[in-house]
């Protein structure tokens, strides 16, 4: 099973969805997000991030901070614990 | 490379959706009592004004760099002075030879190790060192195999390896006897290695095998090898002489003749004597202190055999005290033993045996 077959089974994915986004989570508890749309809310504990058609990524963990953002990607830096899909 | 911190009065996802809207990458973005910080490369510092002046977003931002730190720097005299002090004492510690030590000698003194590198090292500030030519010079000392030089701070480290000494290498696996040298009554066995054949009290006889090259196991077994050790011995040295109570001697008869040559030095010439038994005399009488000429007188005397008597009672003390050191002389020099002799009275002459016994090694 590929990376994105797995994403989509795991998070509940289309495929559509899965070809303009990814996810990573590293071991040391960070995480990439590419093909963001901005960030929702911003909190140590929980970070919303916006996906495209008003989805989101709900990303919680602790001391979460994001050490880099740009249009197109945006890395988590803290103890991620979980992400959902919505 | 130069960003720029700001300070945004502002919600953070506010100020990020901000900031991605308008093409700006952002990093180090976090929240602080009610505010966000966030850092921003240097091309895009104008365009985030822009975009939180349009926002009416409230923001400060400060700069960060080496350019900038210079640029804050340049006017705090006593921060340049410092590192400029800290820069002069790193310059003058790494250019500085102030000792040098020498490690692993023994037997060969440090002065002269340092002696034979002199030429290859300069001690004190700016000082250097050639470490493959003192090495070189140092293994050229009598006594040092091997040398390695490295620097530790402001000292100069010399790590000498000596010369081994020659080791002789023994022979203990061919089986060889020690055996006796001369003939004696053994009075010491120190057998280092074999098996001795002979006890204190044993006679032995010159040839004989005093330890044999081998030893024995408990099994009884007989292993070879090469026997080492030393005997040592009651040894008599002897001397056995007959004294006639006549000797034949040599007299004058009265009858005498001369005769002269005249010669330079290194030329061999004697005229002949006229009679069958003689004894010479000889004059050298020097000609002239220019020319090296030398006149030679010859007196021949004639002389006669005839028998006289021998006292050997007149002689006895000289005699026996001669052929004492004879015997001494003969034992090695040594005069540690024990002399005695007997004088026997025979029919027309007189035997002297003398003997000399000493104590040293049979081997």
């Amino acid at each position: 099973m590929d990376y994105r077959a797995c994403q989509r089974k795991i998070l509940g994915l289309t495929p559509e969805e899965t070809a303009e986004e990814k996810l990573v989570i590293y071991a040391s508890g960070a995480m990439l997000i590419e093909g963001h749309k901005g960030v929702v809310s911003y909190a140590p504990e929980k970070v919303v991030i916006r996906r495209k058609q008003g989805k989101t990524w709900v990303v919680v963990g602790e001391n979460l901070q994001i050490a880099a953002i740009n249009p197109g990607e945006l890395y988590l830096i803290g103890k991620v614990s979980g992400v959902t899909a919505g | 490379m130069t960003t720029a911190i700001f300070y945004a009065e502002a919600p953070a996802e506010f100020v990020v959706n901000l900031l991605i809207g308008g093409g700006i990458g952002a990093s180090g973005i976090a929240c602080e009592n009610g505010r966000v910080r966030f850092s921003v490369c240097e091309k895009d510092i104008a365009r985030t004004q822009e975009i939180l002046r349009r926002a009416n977003v409230e923001y400060r931002f400060s700069r960060k760099g080496i350019k900038v730190a210079g640029k804050r720097l340049s006017g705090r005299w006593g921060w340049i002075a410092g590192i400029a002090v800290a820069l002069i004492a790193v310059v003058l510690y790494t250019s500085s030879i102030l000792k040098i030590e020498v490690r692993g000698n023994s037997i060969v003194p440090s002065e002269t190790v340092i002696a034979a590198a002199q030429a290859h090292w300069k001690k004190g500030v700016g000082g250097f060192y050639d470490a493959d030519g003192m090495s070189r010079a140092i293994e050229s000392v009598e006594g040092i195999s091997f040398a390695n030089v490295r620097r530790v701070g402001t000292k100069l480290i010399v790590e000498v390896l000596e010369e081994l000494p020659k080791v002789d290498i023994e022979d203990t696996q061919t089986p060889v006897p020690v055996v006796s040298a001369r003939d004696g009554i053994v009075t010491a066995v120190i057998a280092e290695r074999g098996t001795p054949l002979v006890k204190i009290g044993d006679t032995v006889r010159a040839g004989d095998v005093l330890i044999a090259p081998y030893l024995v196991d408990p099994e009884g077994n007989r292993i070879p090898c090469r026997a080492k050790g030393e005997v040592f011995g009651r040894v008599w040295y002897d001397k056995e002489l007959l004294f006639a109570d006549t000797v034949v001697t040599q007299v004058r008869t009265g009858r005498t003749a001369e005769a002269s040559a005249m010669f330079f030095p290194g030329l061999d010439y004697v005229p002949a004597a006229p009679f069958a038994h003689y004894e010479t005399e000889v004059r050298t009488r020097v000609l002239g202190s220019v020319l090296p000429l030398y006149v030679v007188s010859y007196t021949f005397y004639e002389t006669e055999e005839q028998i006289v008597p021998f006292d050997f009672e007149a002689s006895r003390e000289e005699i026996i005290e001669r052929e004492r050191l004879a015997l001494i002389e003969q034992a090695g020099g040594v005069d540690d033993g024990r002399f005695w002799y007997l004088v026997k009275r025979l029919d027309k002459s007189t035997r002297l045996s003398i003997y000399y016994e000493r104590t040293e090694s049979l081997t």
